[in-house]
């Protein structure tokens, strides 16, 4: 799925992500996927770290369907039929993939910091 | 999952109607999944749900977005109301947080709040229980009483007093007062009633055969009256009280059909009542009107000014209570006119109509509405002090705040901030005190009790945690708008250029108001305690004037209808007397009537002289006694004689008098051996009696009565009046004495309840309880509202003191003395506790006058306006001030000033 210039400008407007908008966005991946089926692939992928619960959950996809980062989708084949399943939208992965970016440049900025500090420490004692 | 989906409900509709399918379907499998992990992970997972749904249901409902099916691609700003939630949210956490790490300034405030809100939240309840809560009777808007008053047949001089009604009456008022329907009519009674359990003695109400349907009552076994019950001469049956029925039968339905001896005739029990509260005194049972002797008697019937029955009515929907009380008054008008002996309306004679609830609860009204203040009041202080806590913190966070605000965060939100921390405390305050309110609610029941019969409608219900809910936000709000608004205009202010971490100059000032009014609030808190205090002094240490720790006292009620005759009544007595005298543990027995402390008393008119034409006729209490009386009481004779065995009914008649009685109407113009008449009624005069003696003044009707002139005349001599007191002489241990003693009385008469056992001393500590009760619940009141301000005059005074060290420092290089600073500061402390004094002493004259009959009706022996009891609460307040401000003062006089200025 290729970003166009045009949904990425879209895509910034939603940055900083709120941590669980960045937790069902990932966990969706490529995937179709019900509401508990989100909950599992975010506890998979996050080591059980950032269980959110079902109230969470809803409201926030809520908010992100009517932002359009997320529509629902057919149900596939032998599905339950009780539960709406969901997937993201290109723009839904161009705010993934930019949240992603952002989060990287950050963390090579906190890097070189660390290991600058680190540096300067060592020469002191030196 | 009936809980998840109740809970659910947080969600505005559209959203359940979207995701509510899906939410317990995850919620299901979540649980699925958690339970093999245990009943902990179980509640853990409920207890988070709980908060995240509650949560995002909030922010939803808040959101007001429209659920419309085709979606909006309209992006909802980051700033939106569900961000805002998530930021209040956010600000909880981090005041929980930041509390987490002072748990003693947390513990300090919630225990405070915790006193406050649950001495209003146990309060309300009575107060809502019994004041506010509408009747649980049918149409119970709709209800009235009627009142007549009259003045006294006894002493017609006097203000006219409440008199019930004649049968005559209710006729008049049923018939000729448009508007009021369905009048219904009750008395009470103590009767003897004899099942299989023997005899005992019943309160009974007696009941026009509408009563129940009146007020919309139905059986909860059995049935009601009938109306044709009401009609003399019908088979007499009872119905039981749920209380009643509970109590003597166990909740037995197999006791409706069965049948008790009562008056000397067999009564059917033929129903129960549900659980209500008894209406309008308490009682056990009720009864038709033709089923009680005195009512169902043709001579009472026809005696227009025989007034003993309460009546009550019903308005119909286009009459007022003013409006029937004015065609009530203008009926008697009409009444007096054609028949005036019995409606003396020039001597004051009157009726009113009052509203029923108002009625019921007249004495409560009162004592609720004062002690609710009191408990106001006591929350007031215990809001300015958790403000003064908070302020002091948040000058010590001034830095940590301002950080955060050159961080980025708006003076709102660090304001908010502030908020949420107070919010916090407030609700686990509230929580806390919801358990006091608790722990008290029995007391307070037994309390109210003695004054309605609504006491039984007091629940900690819906309305009552509303109410703690409600005032738990607002302490918190209140008492944390004051460091808030200190910090947002501080930070404001200064930004980032401050160094100080303590609060400044306006903050110490505001500290300074703040104990201001803390000591003016407790001010007037600790003088109604002490009031109350010395109150229950004062009656507690009265001298009663005769003995009560050795002497038991019981009641015996006599059938009046089987010992009609003197004779039998004499025999019986003396066959009781001889019977009990046999008990090891017993001494000298002594018949009496309306016995001391028994809560019953009689006045009686009488003339001093030879005949009743002799003058003017005096009132006094009235007792019938037998001769060892006065010996087993331990009441001294101080002229003439007392009475003996000789004094016997073929005897001439004899009376003694008490000392006031004495001094106030026979001396220097009567000695004994004066003659006096005693008249029931104008015209309805006894042979007259010779007083033969003169004993001392006792307090037979409590510490808390005054004493007032007596006559005391020979049982012997007098008919049987039923209901009869016997004082025992106890020697040894009164252990199972009072079983001891029902044996012997029932070998003489199997039907002869014994009941009201107890020692004089019991029933003086009995009659005073409401008292000692009142002054505890202030006193613990007025101890909190003390302890509180006393922290806040030590909490400024210390404060004051440790924020000035280098001024002081300075002042002492100057020149000042160790002793121009300790009276420095001393003096600063002596400002603030006279300033609080004074305002004290405005704010509880003002409390006395707006709850003057509150007053009135708990003090004894003391003014409302006290001058002992204020001098020294005053006192108090400003010896306490000098000490908190002793310490401080001392440490800052012994500063070493070289040391103190070189200090950055």
């Amino acid at each position: 799925m290729s970003v166009t210039p045009e949904l990425h400008t879209r895509a910034r407007e939603f940055l900083p992500l709120g941590a669980p908008v960045f937790h069902i966005l990932l966990a969706l991946g490529h995937d179709t996927l019900h509401g508990y089926g989100i909950l599992e692939a975010i506890e998979a992928k996050t080591g059980g770290e950032a269980a959110i619960l079902p109230g969470t959950l809803y409201a926030t996809m809520n908010r992100m369907l009517d932002d359009g980062l997320l529509v629902e989708a057919d149900r596939p084949e032998g599905a339950d039929a009780r539960r709406k399943y969901y997937r993201r939208t290109p723009l839904g992965h161009a705010v993934v993939a930019a949240e992603a970016h952002r989060l990287q440049v950050l963390i090579d900025v906190a890097r070189s910091e660390a290991t600058g500090t680190r540096a300067a420490e060592g020469g002191e004692t030196a | 999952m009936r809980l998840y989906r109740w809970l659910l409900r947080a969600y505005p509709a559209p959203f359940r109607r979207l995701y509510g399918a899906d939410l317990e379907a995850d919620f299901d499998d979540l649980l699925a999944r958690t339970r093999p992990r245990g009943r902990g992970a179980v509640t853990r997972l409920w207890a988070r749900t709980v908060v995240d749904t509650v949560r995002t249901g909030l922010g939803e409902r808040l959101s007001r977005r429209g659920y419309r099916a085709g979606r909006s691609r309209v992006r909802i700003p980051r700033t939106g109301v569900a961000d805002r939630v998530a930021d209040a949210w956010q600000d909880l956490r981090i005041g929980a947080r930041a509390l987490g790490r002072s748990p003693g300034y947390a513990a300090a405030v919630i225990a405070t709040l915790a006193l406050g809100i649950g001495a209003n939240t146990a309060l309300f309840s009575v107060a809502y229980g019994t004041l506010l809560r509408p009747l649980p009777f049918a149409s119970g808007d709709r209800l009235v009483r009627l009142v007549q008053e009259a003045p006294p047949a006894t002493d017609p001089g006097a203000a006219p007093a409440r008199a019930g009604f004649s049968v005559t009456d209710l006729e008049a008022y049923g018939a000729g007062v448009p508007g009021l329907v369905e009048m219904s009519e009750f008395h009470a009674m103590t009767f003897t009633l004899i099942d299989d359990g023997g005899p005992h003695r019943v309160r009974a109400g007696v009941v026009s055969a509408n009563y129940f349907e009146f007020l919309g009552l139905e059986a909860l076994h059995g049935r009601v009256l009938h109306p044709d019950e009401d009609h003399m001469g019908a088979e007499p049956v009872i119905v039981l009280t749920h209380g009643y029925w509970m109590e003597r039968f166990g909740g037995d339905t197999a006791v409706v059909g069965t049948r008790v001896r009562m008056n000397d005739r067999v009564h059917e029990i033929v129903g129960v009542l549900p659980p209500r509260p008894q209406f309008p005194v308490a009682g056990d049972i009720f009864l038709p009107i033709s089923a009680c002797p005195t009512r169902s008697d043709p001579a009472f019937i026809a005696d227009p000014s025989a007034r003993m029955m309460w009546a009550y009515a019903r308005l119909d929907d286009e009459t007022d209570v003013a409006a029937a009380g004015q065609r009530a008054d203008s009926l008697l008008s009409a009444l007096a006119a054609a028949d005036p002996a019995p409606y003396p309306v020039e001597r004051g004679f009157d009726v009113r109509v009052v509203d029923l609830r108002d009625d019921m609860v007249a004495d409560v009204r009162p004592l609720a509405a004062a002690l609710l203040a009191v408990a106001a009041f006591v929350l007031l202080i215990a809001c300015a002090n958790a403000a003064g806590l908070a302020l002091a913190r948040a000058g010590r966070r001034l830095r940590e705040l301002e950080v955060r605000g050159a961080l980025g965060a708006g003076r709102g939100r660090l304001v908010r901030t502030l908020l949420g921390e107070s919010l916090l405390l407030a609700a686990a305050g509230g929580v806390l005190g919801l358990g006091v309110a608790l722990g008290g609610h029995d007391l307070l029941v037994g309390f109210a009790e003695r004054f309605t019969t609504r006491a039984q409608e007091i629940r900690l219900d819906g309305a009552v945690l509303a109410f703690a809910a409600t005032l738990s936000v607002v302490t918190g709000l209140v008492f944390g708008a004051v460091p808030g608004l200190w910090v947002g205009g501080r930070v404001r202010a200064t930004g980032m250029e401050s160094g100080a971490a303590t609060v400044g100059a306006r903050g110490r000032m505001l500290q300074r108001w703040l104990v201001v009014a803390q000591v003016a609030v407790a001010f007037a808190v600790v003088s109604a305690a002490g009031l109350a205090l010395r109150t229950a002094w004062t009656v507690g240490s009265t001298e009663l004037g005769f003995e009560t720790t050795s002497v038991a006292s019981l009641t015996i009620s006599v059938d009046k209808e089987r010992y009609r005759s003197p004779d039998s009544a004499r025999v019986l007595f003396d066959r009781l007397a001889a019977s009990i005298r046999q008990e090891p543990a017993v001494g000298k027995v002594a018949r009496v009537v309306m016995g001391p402390l028994s809560g019953y008393m009689h006045r009686d008119a009488f003339f001093i002289g030879a005949d009743a034409d002799g003058g003017e006729p005096v009132t006094a209490l009235s007792r019938v006694v037998d001769p060892g009386f006065f010996e087993i009481l331990g009441m001294s004779v101080e002229r003439g004689r007392a009475f003996t065995r000789a004094d016997g009914p073929d005897a001439p008649p004899v009376a003694v008098v008490n000392h006031t009685f004495y001094e106030r109407f026979m001396g220097g113009r009567f000695g004994v051996g004066a003659t006096m008449v005693r008249c029931h009624g104008p015209d309805e005069c006894l042979p007259p009696t010779t007083i033969v003696g003169v004993v001392a003044d006792v307090r037979f009707d409590g510490p808390d009565e005054p004493v007032a002139p007596e006559v005391y005349e020979v049982a012997r001599q007098n008919p049987v009046y039923g209901g009869e007191n016997l004082v025992l002489e106890v020697r040894g241990d009164p252990a199972g004495l009072e079983q001891a003693v029902a044996r012997r009385v029932q070998a003489v008469d199997p039907d002869l309840p014994v009941s009201d056992f107890a020692s004089l001393e019991g029933l003086r500590q009995e009659r005073t309880r409401p008292r000692r009760f009142l002054a505890w619940l202030l006193g613990g009141m007025a101890a909190v509202a003390a302890g509180l301000a006393v922290t806040g005059i030590f909490g400024v005074a210390a404060l004051s003191a440790a924020s000035r060290t280098r001024e002081l420092g300075i002042r002492r290089a100057l020149g000042a003395t160790p002793a121009n600073l300790t009276r420095r500061v001393v003096g600063e402390g002596l400002v603030v506790a006279v300033a609080g004094v004074g305002a004290g002493l405005i704010l509880a004259w003002g409390f006395g006058r707006a709850f003057a009959s509150f007053f009135t009706t708990i003090l004894w022996g003391v003014a409302v306006h006290d001058r002992l009891t204020l001098g020294l609460t005053a006192l108090l307040f400003t010896a306490v001030a000098v000490a908190a401000a002793w310490g401080p003062a001392r440490r800052a006089a012994a500063l070493d000033p070289m040391q103190v200025l070189k200090e950055p």
